[in-house]
């Protein structure tokens, strides 16, 4: 039964964790040179639309990997062994929490900066500034997105770890 | 701790979640994405994208494949006294398991394949200068079965490779089948 309900829960933490890496990756490897190719004007509709959903997958994707992980680490019964196991256990919480982080920043902080809000009662001075504040913000979110990713990867490689342990 | 193992598992782990995250990112995040932008940049949009993809597809299949046999080949189960060495043997789950998701991989080669060498120059073909009006509904009608095809496929692709990590997963307890 306890073998049943561990291949269960690894089942579908493999899930999660494939969808959440593998879309991280997909966007920044797949989005980002489309984008490349398409006018500015639509780049921020695509952006606003696809970072919306991608932010909600994340959302459920990391929640779906602490509901599994959790269990699964105490039915793995090698806590109590110490060691490696515990070190990289430990190393793939921290990345975790980090990757909450980041998406909570993504979500409420760089994402709502990046909308131009531009009206006809603005001269041209303040026109500059909001376009100057936006572009600093598409800043900060690209290099959120690049530390998400080497999150992604190093955990990864910590999760590899784990398996062989 | 075998470096090389280590670096072959991380490999494979990679490249299933490029090929399922990635499936499914362009699937429900992308595909909506590209709905939202006037036709001719979302066509453009969706010619790049889907380029891009099916690079990392094809390389995620390739390392799928030459990990997971290294990873079979160090563990002692392939290549040792006869080619595939228990439990590496339809007796056993963890044999019937790993043929599953050996069927499962070649069919996403073969549907791969399809896209990219069958549909994918239909979808991209432009018209000649100088075409009937004729033709160039026979060819509107064509990008139109090739785009159907390619969405059932990609669906099937999504669908399989789920399976794929499942059976994947149960492997480490013994397999499921």
């Amino acid at each position: 039964m306890q073998d049943l309900i561990y291949s269960q829960l690894s089942a579908v933490h493999a899930i999660c964790w494939s969808v959440y890496a593998g879309g991280a990756i997909c966007m920044e490897l797949v989005l980002r040179h489309a984008q490349n190719y398409m006018r500015p004007s639509q780049i921020a509709v695509v952006c606003q639309n696809a970072g919306k959903r991608y932010r909600w997958w994340s959302l459920f994707c990391l929640l779906g990997l602490l509901a599994t992980g959790i269990p699964m680490s105490v039915l793995g019964g090698k806590l109590a062994a110490g060691g490696t196991y515990v070190v990289l256990l430990s190393g793939l919480t921290l990345l975790w929490l980090i990757q909450m982080l980041l998406l909570a920043l993504l979500s409420f902080r760089f994402h709502p900066e990046m909308h131009l809000r531009v009206s006809s009662s603005m001269n041209e001075g303040e026109i500059k500034r909001e376009r100057q504040r936006v572009g600093a913000a598409i800043v900060k979110m690209d290099i959120t997105v690049r530390i998400e990713l080497g999150c992604v990867l190093l955990a990864l490689a910590l999760g590899a770890g784990l398996h062989l342990n | 701790m075998d470096w090389g193992l280590l670096a072959a598992s991380f490999i494979h782990d990679l490249a299933i979640a490029v090929y399922v995250g990635g499936a499914i990112a362009m699937e429900f995040i992308l595909a909506p994405a590209q709905q939202s932008i006037p036709p001719a940049q979302a066509q453009i949009m969706g010619e790049k994208s889907s380029g891009r993809f099916l690079i990392l597809v094809w390389g995620s299949l390739v390392l799928m494949f030459v990990t997971g046999v290294y990873r079979l080949y160090w563990r002692g189960l392939l290549f040792g006294g006869s080619l595939f060495v228990a439990p590496l043997t339809l007796d056993s789950s963890y044999g019937r398991t790993l043929l599953a998701m050996t069927i499962i991989w070649t069919i996403l080669v073969v549907n791969g394949a399809l896209i990219t060498f069958l549909f994918r120059p239909i979808l991209s073909g432009k018209m000649k200068a100088g075409a009937s009006q004729s033709q160039g509904r026979d060819a509107q009608q064509a990008k139109i079965r090739a785009a159907t095809w390619v969405q059932y496929l990609t669906r099937t692709d999504v669908v399989l490779a789920i399976i794929t990590v499942l059976l994947g997963a149960s492997l480490s307890r013994g397999g499921l089948l």
